[in-house]
């Protein structure tokens, strides 16, 4: 198993944002909308959804989606 | 008569029929453009398929019928949360304005979502917007009203839209080839990265026992999702490819990442040792 230079280092960035507990993927998507809304209005978020938070800095793909929602809702809401 | 709208061309899938998801195989059903008058009608009816009109929720055209564009107006989406339950769980007129009207809104969020892709095909965001449509009704009993509604939707609408897009993105990737191919190459990009990245004795130490704990304490499956989740293959993807689903292949890659951490931990290297060592 060889690693390239970005794949150690993503590797390790991964590992050193790892918690025992983390949320899943169908878990972050039931909570990621209350969390895009608070994050929208600049609100601090709630202790419950930091998790979705840390959830988003390990899972690219949810963070991928999370992006996606938040252009949309503010396109959206600009009419 | 409520239009019976069925998808574009000999299709066949979900449909909502009864509130219940069942595939229908389709054929020969479009909607009908009159050139002459420059009026729509639907070209089939629920009956045609033996099944009562207001039971069928299905609200595609044609593409190229103009008239039953989405409207550009919101209207019919500015509904209270409870508004909207109360419609898309009730029946009738109200439910199927409430479906039509979600429908809408969900079209506008994926083209938005999807602006930057070009080179999608135009029938791409139609079929997610569908297929979102029968997810969200599935999720229902799930909406716990924390947010508005419709973001509750369009969160679900990209979720089921960018998964199928990176599904049909790497669906010709083998993940054996991914983590397999090509070693020869990467060792020796690798070789070449680490005399820089290992002038550092500590960053050396730190790499070598990360390989040791790799090696060592992470399974063959744990190993093989893990690599090619760093190259850059969806979870979704290795999911199907390992016969698994999204949520266990981040379990697996997460317990992965555990056992790395404590690996290193107990060679003396905490996060932020390896933060200071590489990050720094």
């Amino acid at each position: 198993m060889a690693l390239t230079h970005n794949e150690i280092s993503g590797l390790l960035r991964l590992i050193g944002l790892t918690e025992d507990q983390e949320i899943d993927c169908e878990t972050c998507l039931t909570h990621v909308a209350e969390f895009a809304e608070q994050e929208l209005a600049g609100k601090s978020v709630s202790d419950g959804l930091e998790a979705v938070r840390h959830h988003l800095a390990v899972c690219a793909e949810c963070c991928e989606e999370y992006e996606a929602l938040c252009r949309v809702l503010g396109q959206l809401d600009a009419g | 008569m409520l239009p019976a709208l069925l998808r574009r061309g000999n299709r066949s899938g979900p449909y909502l029929v009864d509130g219940a998801r069942k595939n229908l195989a389709v054929s020969g059903v479009r909607c009908a453009l009159l050139e002459a008058s420059k009026e729509c009608r639907p070209a089939a009816t629920a009956e045609d398929f033996g099944l009562a009109a207001a039971t069928i929720f299905e609200f595609r055209w044609h593409p190229s019928c103009r008239h039953h564009e989405p409207r550009t107006s919101l209207m019919g989406t500015d509904r209270t949360n409870a508004e909207w339950l109360t419609a898309l769980l009730g029946g009738g007129t109200d439910q199927h304005s409430a479906l039509d009207d979600l429908r809408r809104y969900l079209l506008r969020a994926l083209r938005k979502a999807f602006a930057r892709d070009r080179h999608l095909h135009v029938g791409f965001v139609e079929d997610m917007a569908q297929e979102a449509l029968l997810r969200i009704l599935e999720r229902l009993p799930q909406f716990e009203g924390r947010s508005r509604f419709l973001t509750w939707a369009a969160a679900i609408a990209i979720r089921v839209a960018m998964s199928e897009l990176r599904r049909r993105r790497w669906r010709d990737v083998s993940l054996d080839a991914l983590v397999e191919q090509g070693v020869d190459a990467r060792e020796q990009e690798s070789a070449e990265n680490a005399d820089a990245l290992l002038m550092r004795s500590e960053r050396s130490m730190i790499v070598e026992t990360m390989y040791d704990v790799i090696r060592g304490e992470l399974t063959e499956r744990q190993r093989r999702a893990l690599l090619a989740e760093l190259r850059g293959m969806p979870q979704v993807e290795i999911a199907r490819q390992l016969g698994s689903n999204r949520n266990a292949i981040y379990k697996l890659t997460h317990d992965a990442r555990k056992r790395l951490k404590r690996g290193l931990e107990a060679a003396g290297y905490r996060a932020d040792t390896v933060q200071a060592a590489f990050f720094t």
